[in-house]
């Protein structure tokens, strides 16, 4: 077995200690691999060293004849380091005794008390007295923005916010002001910080310097419960450290450093959990009598279920069920809808709600085969190149972005953005273009072979688009990455067919992101009415057979088509799950009609809406905090969901509903936690598609050029608090964004409009009463609207995908 | 056999007594058992053959409670263990911690008199509960007024110097925390010292004609006997074992003290009567000399001079406002640190016993390094004694039981903890 070559190692001695170390570790790296403990204040696991606190002096020789900071120092052959001479440590207590002259008398109602590494590092030290006379600083506390403020009081200048911001989430939006002990954290542009509300800057302070405002206050460090689990806001899948006391989560910490996101967490997963503890949720069951919905237990509320779909069943044949299982709910949640409908209520009309991931996921999965999907991360991370087109990626799929901004930063990798708007990957990106929304499929074929015609008519350089299109197909590595949320509506079987195209030609790797957590998850459970669990077509003889010895009841075969079986008037009941607005049905809202035909509608949900103002049954689900399961990330990853707080009042876990339906109609599923759901829906397998030749999709024919009456194009995208309802609950997030479009300054002048203005946007079909934004990210003729803040009214605009759509915006009240 | 109008079956060896014989049942709610214990005798006419203790009555699971708790936390309960003596149960908590924590050198000299003072105050107090209450079951009716008349005064003591008469918390790990002698303290124990004789109960019980043949040659343990069943203390001493920690194994300052150890030999309950009539006097010397000692000591510190186990003066956590000071903010981490996580002994065990009013009172602990045992075990006299009460009683008349319990001075809230 080989050994690593002398040239990769260095040997040194630490304490005495032998200690041999990959070249490029630091001094202090080198005494953490042994278990040599040397304090420390300004360094963090995941932060480039930088030697601010002066906390981790060593004496090393030979060197210099003085104290090295060993957390910036690299270990070298034949040093001997000693970490813990009394006068390294006095060294140290002098530095904590300079430090705490002028700290506050926080400690008893700091929100970092008890995790504070200041006062650990004083009691480790055996600090017991200042030998100073101590003055306090006064200045007052100040709200950088809605959810982060500073206490500059109790800044001890280790700088781990700024950097941070800077090196991981490549934001900047902390920097420090004046020199030597009057600096001070400042935020790097204006007073109000206009950041993307991440929390880093929060997570990593080791005082309570930069606070969270939605945690302060709340609970001490050491009342909280701490439970592992996975952030269910986009497909990420970013492992937290969820923190509870007494049924209430309060906060989220980005510990431990593990894949995926790697110690970092975005705004969603700091501060997205208000929806957990909304006092607005469903509590118990529901059912409506005399046009009210009045509540009731669970035994009465799953036999009135259970009965009304057997006697469904029995008058009109189990085909008039359909049951609908959206793409938040867990793998397991999924499955269990899928067994419910196919293996006891004998239908095959299961279907997963509307999903743009679903979408692409068939048509690259029939063009390229199921190898072609799910890249894994760090691939993409260290790629040659990649390309970011279509919706804000750094809006959608924020730590995703962060890791490429760094990754791009230390040329690890390099990337091109050819997004719609500016978007916060462009600061490193090799190259950045403007796509109009509406022309990417367009600009993909072209990258596929360039010409000085397409370029044209996409109205770009002919040299930019051959640039690109030589990098893409020049270099080893290369990916194509794309949101598959609300941009893609309506074509994304199109861009994806695209997307295979401009792979073939290049040899890029696709990495279709998917557009919430578990859309993956639901897609490759197999929920469908043309797919079985473990991913086999419905028909498939063999898949029937296994299913059929794991349920002791044969599946049901080929499903309907959603939009058929609700136009047909033969949709009976509908069992919606996971669900909140009609948008989210299968087909998206065009099948809304389906709702109006039903005489059963059963919505199991965690929040009331729209769907449940319709409903005959209403059943309480758990949010992703109250139930154990698992999500699947974008690059196929299985995270765990843990159950941090119990669901309120009567809720259950939704996978726990669809049990004891199934039991009641009497095809009970033998498992009593959701890990036997997970592991008989491993035990199917999952089956792998060869790559085929299908036909290109017909375009669907939608009108995308601007007219004389609806002269801009809508750019229909994802924003960074938007996609996801469940970060609109709750005032922590709501107040971020508002129902706003943003506009370019240049189209503002011509429209008359200013910012913060009321104004009306247009459409073929409906218009929407809007704030405008004015920001030069969004390029002349185009209007951003971020997806999901304008309710129904914006839904409506064009119904089955409003992206790249013609509209007008006028001042609100002109005519 | 389920023995009708009690909830609890019989010991196994009681559950089936031959047909000439008969169980009775002392306790558990009788007043000469003290507290909540049930003895199960089985009698030929008025002769024991065989009597069982059935305890557990008063369980409150004091280790298991100590073990979910921090080091200080933890003290209160032992306040709650054999409370007619607290703080000596305090000191034997505290000097297993301490020498858990390795800090049994820091403890400065005035602390160590100042326990002391306490220390022999709660014997003189744990004494007088017993004299009083076992005088109560012979039928000495009077002698219980007398001896709760001293027990009132050293409760004021207590009061005046912690706040507290009986569950007084009176010391902290590394010295005696705040409480240290409030001005006019030393006099008042000194005077009370001086003041206190065992003159009254020598002449109404020792003298006693009724109290000497209900006592003389009745619950003989014999020194063989004894030691096997591991009795210690006073017990111990009245069956002529020359035993006692505080000489044996000294522990705070009492190496520095000139007092003796009583020793009768008669094994019986007489025997242990005269062992605890003769310390009363002995805890007063010693008390008069730490007195003495701690006045030499004044105005030298109590506490160790450790902030990592001492809290820091709330003058300086908080500063002081009239003087316009400033607290210390390491004084405030510190305080912080040790109020909410307390201080944290390195992992391993230890076990220290001190010399209860009851006997060896032990305690064991085990750390894992955190701020909370991992283990805690006490070694209670009071159980362990109680023992041998068996031993004592089978052979000798229904009556003399009464004698029996008291003379081994139980209390059950130490031995059920």
């Amino acid at each position: 077995m080989a050994v690593n070559a002398p040239a990769d190692t260095v040997t040194l001695t630490i304490d005495g200690r032998e200690v041999t170390v990959p070249k490029g570790l630091t001094v202090l790296q080198a005494a953490e691999s042994v278990g040599i403990d040397v304090p420390t204040l300004c360094n963090h696991e995941i932060l480039e060293p930088v030697g601010a606190c002066r906390m981790c002096v060593v004496e090393i020789s030979p060197g210099p004849p003085r104290p090295m900071a060993s957390c910036t120092t690299p270990a070298a052959d034949g040093m001997t380091v000693k970490t813990d001479t009394d006068e390294m440590q006095q060294i140290r207590r002098q530095t904590i005794e300079l430090l705490l002259q002028h700290h506050p008398l926080d400690c008893p109602y700091c929100d970092q008390s008890g995790t504070c590494e200041l006062q650990d590092e004083t009691f480790g030290l055996n600090i017991w007295s200042s030998p100073f006379e101590t003055v306090s600083k006064a200045f007052p506390e100040e709200n950088l923005n809605e959810v982060i403020m500073i206490n500059h009081n109790r800044c001890i200048l280790c700088y781990r916010c700024v950097r941070v911001c800077d090196e991981q989430m490549g934001v900047h939006a902390l920097d420090v002001s004046d020199r030597g002990s009057k600096s001070f954290i400042v935020t790097a542009q204006h007073k109000f910080m206009d950041c993307e509300r991440c929390g880093m800057c929060v997570e990593v302070c080791p005082v309570g310097a930069v606070l969270s405002r939605p945690f302060k206050h709340q609970a001490r460090a050491w009342q909280t419960v701490q439970t592992q689990s996975t952030c269910p806001h986009c497909s990420v899948g970013c492992q937290l450290q969820l923190e509870s006391r007494k049924g209430t989560v309060l906060r989220a910490r980005a510990r431990p450093v593990t894949e995926p996101n790697r110690g970092i967490l975005c705004g969603k997963g700091f501060f997205g959990w208000e929806h957990v503890n909304d006092p607005e949720r469903i509590t118990a069951p529901m059912i409506r009598r005399g046009g009210e919905l009045a509540e009731v237990g669970w035994p009465e509320a799953i036999e009135h279920v259970g009965d009304s779909l057997l006697e469904m069943a029995r008058r009109e044949g189990p085909e008039s069920i359909a049951v609908v299982a959206g793409n938040e709910l867990s793998v397991e949640d999924g499955y269990a809808f899928a067994r419910l409908a196919r293996g006891a209520l004998g239908t095959a009309n299961v279907y997963q709600a509307e999903s743009g991931f679903a979408r692409t996921a068939d048509a690259i999965e029939a063009h390229l085969g199921s190898a072609a999907l799910f890249p894994d991360q760090d691939s993409v991370l260290s790629s040659d190149f990649a390309l970011v087109f279509g919706a804000d990626v750094n809006g959608t799929h924020n730590v995703l972005a962060a890791h490429m901004k760094a990754a791009a930063r230390e040329g690890r990798m390099s990337y091109a953005t050819a997004t719609r708007v500016g978007s916060g990957l462009d600061v490193f990106a090799d190259s950045k273009l403007r796509i109009k929304p509406g022309d990417e499929i367009s600009f993909l074929d072209a990258l596929a072979s360039p010409s000085p015609e397409s370029a044209a008519e996409l109205g770009m350089e002919a040299e930019q688009l051959s640039g690109l299109a030589e990098k893409l197909s020049g270099a080893e590595r290369t990916f194509l990455i794309w949101d598959t949320g609300a941009w893609t509506r309506g074509r994304e079987a199109e861009i994806a067919a695209a997307a295979c195209r401009l792979s073939t030609a290049t040899g890029a790797t696709l990495c279709p992101l998917p557009e919430t957590a578990n859309s993956a998850g639901i897609w490759r459970a197999g929920v469908g009415p043309n797919i079985l669990p473990g991913h086999l077509p419905a028909g498939d003889a063999k898949a029937q057979a296994a299913l059929g010895t794991a349920w002791n009841s044969p599946p049901t075969g080929q499903g309907r088509d959603f939009g058929e079986l609700s136009s047909s008037g033969e949709l009976a009941a509908l069992y919606l799950a996971g669900i909140e607005d009609s948008s989210q049905l299968p087909g998206g809202s065009v099948n809304a009609t389906a709702l109006d035909g039903v005489r059963l509608l059963i919505v199991q949900a965690t929040h009331a809406g729209p769907l449940t103002e319709l409903a005959d049954v209403v059943l309480p689900g758990a949010a992703s905090a109250e139930k154990d399961g698992h999500l699947i990330s974008f690059e196929g990853r299985a995270n765990r969901l843990e159950v941090s707080v119990p669901p309120p009042g009567h809720a259950r876990a939704d996978w726990e509903i669809a049990a004891r339906l199934a039991a009641y109609v009497g095809f009970g599923f033998g498992h009593r936690s959701s890990s036997g759901l997970w592991e008989e829906l491993g035990s199917f397998g999952i089956a792998q598609r060869q790559a085929g030749d299908p036909p290109a999709p017909e375009p669907n024919g939608q009108v995308r050029q601007p007219t004389a009456d609806l002269p801009l194009v809508l750019a229909n995208e994802t924003n960074l608090f938007s996609g996801n309802r469940n970060l609109r609950r709750g005032d922590v997030l709501s107040g971020i964004y508002s129902e706003c479009v943003e506009i370019g300054s240049s189209d503002a002048d011509w429209l008359g409009l200013s910012g913060g203005e009321r104004a009306v946007l247009r459409s073929a079909f409906g218009s929407v009463d809007v704030e405008v934004l004015i920001d030069d990210r969004v390029p002349a003729g185009v209007v951003y609207l971020a997806d999901g803040l304008t309710g129904a009214a914006g839904e409506q605009l064009y119904p089955g995908g409003a992206d790249g759509r013609p509209v007008s915006l006028r001042k609100a009240g002109s005519a | 056999m389920q023995m009708r109008g009690t909830h609890q079956p019989l010991p196994a060896r009681m559950s089936d007594p031959p047909p000439d014989r008969m169980m009775i049942n002392i306790g558990p709610q009788h007043p000469s058992t003290h507290g909540v214990l049930r003895v199960a005798a089985q009698i030929a006419g008025e002769t024991i053959e065989k009597a069982d203790c059935d305890i557990g009555y008063l369980h409150r699971g004091v280790e298991k409670l100590i073990e979910s708790r921090l080091y200080y936390q933890g003290m209160v309960y032992t306040d709650r263990t054999d409370y007619t003596a607290a703080p000596a149960n305090n000191l034997g908590y505290l000097m297993a911690v301490e020498k858990l924590l390795g800090i049994e050198d820091q403890v400065p000299e005035r602390a160590h008199y100042l326990r002391m003072i306490v220390m022999e105050l709660a014997r003189i107090y744990g004494h007088m509960i017993w004299i009083g209450t076992h005088s109560l079951d012979m039928g000495a009716m009077s002698m219980f007024l007398y001896a709760f008349r001293e027990r009132e005064k050293i409760s004021g003591l207590f009061e005046e110097g912690c706040g507290a008469r009986l569950t007084t918390n009176y010391m902290r790990a590394g010295g005696v925390g705040r409480h240290d002698d409030p001005p006019g303290w030393l006099d008042h124990v000194e005077e009370f010292a001086n003041g206190f004789t065992v003159e009254e109960f020598d002449t109404i019980l020792t003298g006693n004609e009724i109290y000497q043949m209900r006592t003389q040659g009745v619950g003989i343990i014999e020194p063989e006997k004894a030691i096997s069943y591991g009795v210690t203390g006073p017990s111990l001493r009245g069956s002529g074992v020359d035993w006692d920690l505080r000489r044996n194994q000294p522990y705070a300052r009492y190496d520095q003290i000139d007092f003796e150890v009583p020793v009768f030999d008669g094994c019986d309950v007489w025997s242990r009567y005269l062992v605890r009539l003769n310390e009363l006097f002995q805890s007063r010397a010693i008390i008069l000399q730490s007195v003495e000692r701690a006045r030499e000591l004044a105005g030298q510190p109590v506490n160790a001079n450790n902030a990592n186990v001492v809290w820091p003066e709330i003058e300086r956590v908080s500063g002081w406002e009239p003087a316009g000071m400033r607290g210390d903010m390491e004084a405030m981490i510190n305080h912080f640190k040790l109020v909410i996580e307390g201080y944290s002994p390195p992992p391993g065990d230890t076990y220290f016993g001190v010399e209860s009013p009851k006997g060896e009172l032990g305690f064991y602990f085990v750390s894992d390094g955190s701020g909370v045992p991992y283990r805690c075990h006490i070694r209670s006299p009071s159980f362990v004694n109680l023992s041998s009460l068996s031993e004592m009683v089978e052979g000798e008349l229904i009556a003399d039981l009464v004698a029996c319990i008291g003379s081994i001075d139980i209390v059950l809230g130490e031995v059920d903890r």
